[in-house]
């Protein structure tokens, strides 16, 4: 029998472990035992009894007050062998205890399915998704794998087009997902034209990733969290990677570098120019590269430090002088400290500083101007995590930051328009895991306490959040979420185009409120078959402010923007087998979003009604793998032109002869976002044969996008007429060494 | 295993084959619609409407259509509520060429005093393109009161950066107003005296201020009981330069100076504002928003009033070139 939550919330406020009864708490971190890296979200149970927990992201673990005595205790995690070991447990004394996992044989693991450790089936919340590394991989690409390209495999993620790594979260702008790599901000983490993220999977560990009614601590955006984890390099040795495609190389290094301290640097550059060319027969003027730099370190105890560091830089240059040249640039800096500060109180803390600049050079362009845009951002994270005796857990913790926002255009009134803003951004949060017989609870209060003190915004300030999730028979459990969310900055571009190369970003205007949104989601999930799970979940996301244009905008007395309102809802279905021959892995999404404008609804440009993902990766012989991903994605809206008609400018007709001008071609445009774009559909494939050679491994693939070459709209430019598909039929080679 | 290996190839064909390529149409079904454009004036004896008609070219290319599509056969009326006239249509000669060749079609009325104040209703019928209309109320007059008199008649000397303040009290139904000032002269040409006119700046570059830009004052919208603009002796000054380099070598007489208030009704305000980028130099919106007050059409019916006060310059103004 558990006891109250009052008092269990009394014990938590003066932070009082039971030192009286006849207990002992069991605590350690989980490492590789090939790597001795650390092994997140490992589970521990003492085996005979109901207790047990999971390792946190950094490894650690802690049972709290298990009763004096002798056990056998367990470590499990998909992909490693489960170490079982016996273990004496006396009366006030803590034992430490640490494990070493040994990983199992790649060739037999199944990266697609969730295995029993799987983290999402028992977590409590609903929109949770983490993906590792071997999932990220096994995801057929254009030449090479992709963070965000794997992502949009999850129900509820759509993008706009196939060349485009920005996603689309439930009924959601592309501005409204919150993108953290180590716990620093990531303003724009797309390459050019977004065939690719800023994420080499070789760089990351685990990817945690929240569709919605996401828990407090995250806050600032109003749709999603891609939380990305990077690795740790190798302890015991130096080791390497090279990879080349027809898109890019890379090289990836890591190893010990003193005592207890690794590093890792991952460095990409591309190849488009010289290979779009030739493939496909595109002159695409893209150059980017990435360079990602980690030092950890670990103590004999719990601390741990990460020194991340990420560095980008993209190049669009095209030789016509009518076509602007665009350049990205994204730098962040972070150090995590993580340790025990107390017996229960676990602390994670993050400096860091990052910053974004683009640039729009409209060279001698008489329809595109010239722009600049920048965000810079140091900042402060901490979160503490206290266990109870009860194993209940608190988190409690803040985030203090200063962004700054430039942003540099020329209006369509010719004038060279600056703005910038510095404003601090503060947040709090307190959040409670408990499990009450079938019932788990995570709930708490985030509170942007920035909204309140900018804007005495007090709706948006106080955000309370929680997750339920009842076990009603079997493994199905039922859960239902809710949760409220602001964002105080927004990116601009025109509602109207249908690919934005370009997006600033700006503080939301101070005439407005702060842009929110209320979250419910409900659903089941569970085992439907044996190796078969399945997951059905409704969501409804009420937008109660967002940033819209002033339709009645008249003049400057009138603001550019003003508060609209929208809702998005539907449902999502994801079903998964795997064996170790075959993973199956489909999701269905059905949604509708609808913006209000002043009374004017219309679906925006990534509003999809059915989505559906369908991935198979069949593994025939030893070391061999063949993948198909089938995706369908019914049409987005856009505008359709009604006509033309030539519009007076009047420019001299006050006073003077309005009737002597000839006017501008004017295109005249139907009910806003009324018609649908064509159904989308494209099968990839690919196939992939590691080779081993002494201590060298040689994957080689090849990979198939768009099999049928089905002929999906991309774009269609208003003023010329042209339309332009995406990717066709494009087949690539690739070839990874690693030592 | 294999028949679900099976079934899922056999699921993955049906899918591939249920979905061929769709073709795409940018434009929806293309209905021709009136266009039409009419400003009332109260300082024109005629008042013009042009008339013609949406169109829709092979593609999406707005500038392969090389043909204004003019309404020759429309019956188009202007009425103040007592009287009703008939606007009769005309050719006017294009000034730019570059994009139509062929004559301007209009329809011009005459013969119909406007008075500020007063209903006025545009329709437009036409056998072939259906019909339009829409109705606007002129502004009531407005009044100007004038500081700075004594600035105006010294010309030149003095204080150079003396302000003349100009305060129009507008009348009821004006969205926005405009004050303006012009100097007006005449210029001797082979013994010809042609009237010419140039108008004051609000604000232009000085040795002080060199970036500043060359501004007139613009139409702004009316929010109080009454407007007001300042401009300079400086100005002033400057404007005078501007006509004597106009004519380099004629004597040059400055005869007066004239104050004068433009009145927009709501229409012609909003359409002004909309299709100039909302004259907002601070803004950030890229999108071109459409106006149109014209019922069954697309256009603009609007109209203004101007009002004005006028002091005459001295015989020995000191800018006269003999």
């Amino acid at each position: 029998m558990k006891t109250p939550v009052f008092p269990r919330v009394a014990c938590f406020a003066f932070l009082l472990p039971n030192l009286h009864a006849q207990v002992a708490d069991v605590r350690g971190i989980v490492t590789d035992s090939l790597t001795n890296q650390r092994v997140p979200f490992v589970n521990i149970v003492l085996v005979g009894t109901n207790k047990g927990a999971a390792a946190n992201g950094v490894g650690f673990y802690l049972l709290p007050s298990v009763q004096a005595g002798a056990y056998e205790i367990a470590a499990s995690a998909v992909g490693y062998e489960r170490l079982v070991r016996r273990i004496t447990v006396q009366v006030g004394r803590t034992l430490e205890l640490n494990f070493r996992l040994k990983p199992t044989a790649i060739e037999t693991e199944e990266v697609v399915v969730t295995g029993k450790g799987k983290k999402e089936l028992t977590e409590i919340n609903t929109s949770i998704h983490i993906v590792d590394q071997q999932e990220l991989k096994i995801t057929p690409v254009a030449a090479q794998a992709d963070v965000f390209h794997s992502l949009k495999m999850l129900p509820g993620i759509v993008s706009t087009s196939d060349v485009s790594s920005k996603f689309y979260v439930r009924g959601g702008a592309g501005d409204q997902n919150l993108v953290l790599l180590d716990g620093m901000k990531i303003y724009n983490p797309f390459h050019a034209l977004g065939i690719f993220s800023v994420f080499d999977p070789d760089i990351v560990r685990n990817v945690e990733i929240y569709t919605g009614a996401f828990p407090p601590g995250f806050g600032s955006r109003l749709s999603s969290v891609v939380n990305i984890n990077s690795g740790d390099g190798r302890a015991d040795r130096l080791a390497g990677r090279a990879n080349i495609n027809f898109l890019s190389s890379k090289l990836q290094l890591e190893g010990p570098l003193a005592s207890g301290v690794t590093w890792s640097l991952n460095g990409r550059k591309s190849l488009f120019k010289e290979t779009f060319k030739d493939i496909v027969q595109q002159d695409v003027p893209v150059d980017f590269y990435d360079l990602f730099v980690k030092v950890s370190g670990q103590t004999e105890g719990e601390a741990k430090f990460d020194l991340s560091y990420l560095t980008t830089a993209d190049d669009l240059k095209y030789p016509n002088p009518n076509d602007p040249d665009y350049r990205w640039r994204n730098t962040a800096m972070g150090l995590n400290v993580s340790g025990l500060l107390s017996d229960r109180l676990f602390v994670t803390s993050t400096v860091f500083a990052n910053s974004f600049t683009a640039e729009r050079d409209a060279k001698s362009s008489n329809l595109i101007t010239p722009s600049t845009t920048s965000v810079k951002e140091p900042g402060v994270r901490a979160q503490a995590t206290y266990y109870t005796d009860e194993q209940d857990l608190y988190f409690f913790g803040f985030e203090f930051s200063f962004p700054t926002l430039e942003y540099n255009l020329t209006n369509n009134t010719g004038t060279r328009v600056h703005l910038y803003t510095t404003s601090p951004e503060a947040s709090a949060w307190i959040r409670y895991q408990a499990k009450y017989g079938r019932l788990q609870l995570d709930g708490g209060i985030h509170s942007e306490v920035g909204s309140l003190f900018d804007r005495g915004d007090a709706s948006a300030t106080i955000q309370p959040r929680i997750n339920l999730s009842y076990l009603v028979i079997g493994d199905w459990r039922v859960k239902a979420s809710y949760g409220r969310f602001s964002q105080n900055v927004i990116t601009v571009s025109n509602e109207d185009d249908l690919i934005s190369v370009f997006d600033a970003w700006i503080e939301v205007p101070d005439n407005l409120e702060t842009e929110q949104a209320d979250h419910f989601v409900g659903g089941f999930e569970g085992t439907v078959a044996d190796r078969t799970s399945a997951s059905i979940q409704a969501y409804y996301k009420n937008y109660g402010s967002l940033a819209a244009y002033n339709r009645n905008k008249i003049d400057a007395n009138d603001p550019d923007y003003i508060t609209g309102t929208g809702k998005a809802y539907g449902m999502e279905l994801l079903l998964r087998y795997g064996s170790s021959l075959l993973d199956l892995y489909g999701t269905y999404t059905i949604g509708w979003t609808k913006l209000n404008n002043e009374g004017l609804e219309y679906y925006p440009r990534y509003d999809r009604r059915h989505h559906i993902n369908l991935l198979g990766v069949v593994r025939p012989f030893e070391r061999f793998d063949i993948t198909l991903r089938w995706e369908f994605g019914s049409g987005f809206p856009f505008t359709q032109t009604v006509g033309f008609y030539d519009r007076l400018t009047l420019r001299d007709a006050l006073p003077g002869p309005f009737e002597l001008e000839t006017g501008q071609p004017y295109n005249l445009l139907g009910p806003k976002n009324a018609a649908r774009l064509p159904d989308y559909h494209r099968l990839d494939a690919s196939v992939n044969y590691t080779l081993a050679l002494g201590a060298l491994r040689a994957i080689i693939g090849v990979n198939i996008i768009n099999l049928y070459d089905q002929k999906n709209v991309f774009y269609f430019d208003r003023r010329t007429g042209q339309r332009v598909d995406m990717l066709g039929f494009f087949p690539t080679a690739t070839l990874t060494l690693e030592y | 295993m294999r028949s679900l290996l099976k079934g899922c190839m056999a699921l993955a064909l049906a899918m591939i084959f249920m979905t061929c390529n769709h073709g795409f149409e940018p434009k929806a079904e293309y209905h021709v619609q009136l266009v039409v454009f009419s400003i009332l004036a109260t300082n024109r004896a005629i008042q013009m409407a042009r008339v013609y008609t949406t169109y829709n070219p092979d593609g999406i290319n707005p500038s392969t259509n090389t043909t204004e599509r003019i309404i020759a056969d429309a019956r188009v009326t202007l009425s103040d509520g007592v009287r009703t006239v008939t606007m009769v249509d005309t050719l006017i000669s294009r000034p730019d060429t570059s994009r139509y060749r062929t004559p301007m079609g209009a329809y011009k009325s005459d013969g119909l005093v406007l008075q500020g104040g007063r209903t006025y209703t545009l329709t437009i019928e036409s056998d072939s393109n259906g019909h339009a209309g829409a109705r606007i109320t002129l502004p009531s007059h407005a009044t100007l009161s004038v500081n700075g008199v004594r600035v105006i008649e010294s010309g030149a000397g003095g204080v150079t950066d003396e302000k003349i303040t100009v305060t129009a009290y507008p009348g009821s139904g004006a969205a926005g107003a405009v004050i303006r000032m012009y100097v007006d002269y005449e210029a001797e040409h082979f013994g010809a005296r042609l009237p010419g006119r140039v108008e004051v700046p609000e604000r232009f570059p000085t040795d002080d201020l060199p970036s500043v830009e060359t501004t007139y004052p613009q139409l702004r919208r009316l929010s109080g009981t009454a407007t007001s603009v300042r401009f300079t002796k400086n100005g002033y000054q400057l404007a005078m330069t501007m006509a004597l380099a106009r004519h380099p070598l004629e004597p040059l007489t400055f005869k007066r100076v004239v104050f004068a208030v433009l009145q927009a009704e709501t229409n012609l305000f909003s359409y002004y504002n909309i299709a100039n980028a909302f004259f907002d130099r601070g803004s950030i919106r890229t999108d071109q928003p459409n106006h149109s007050n014209i019922d069954g059409g697309i256009g603009l019916f609007g109209g203004f009033t101007i009002d004005s006060v006028s002091y005459s310059l001295p015989e020995n103004f000191p800018f006269n070139r003999k």
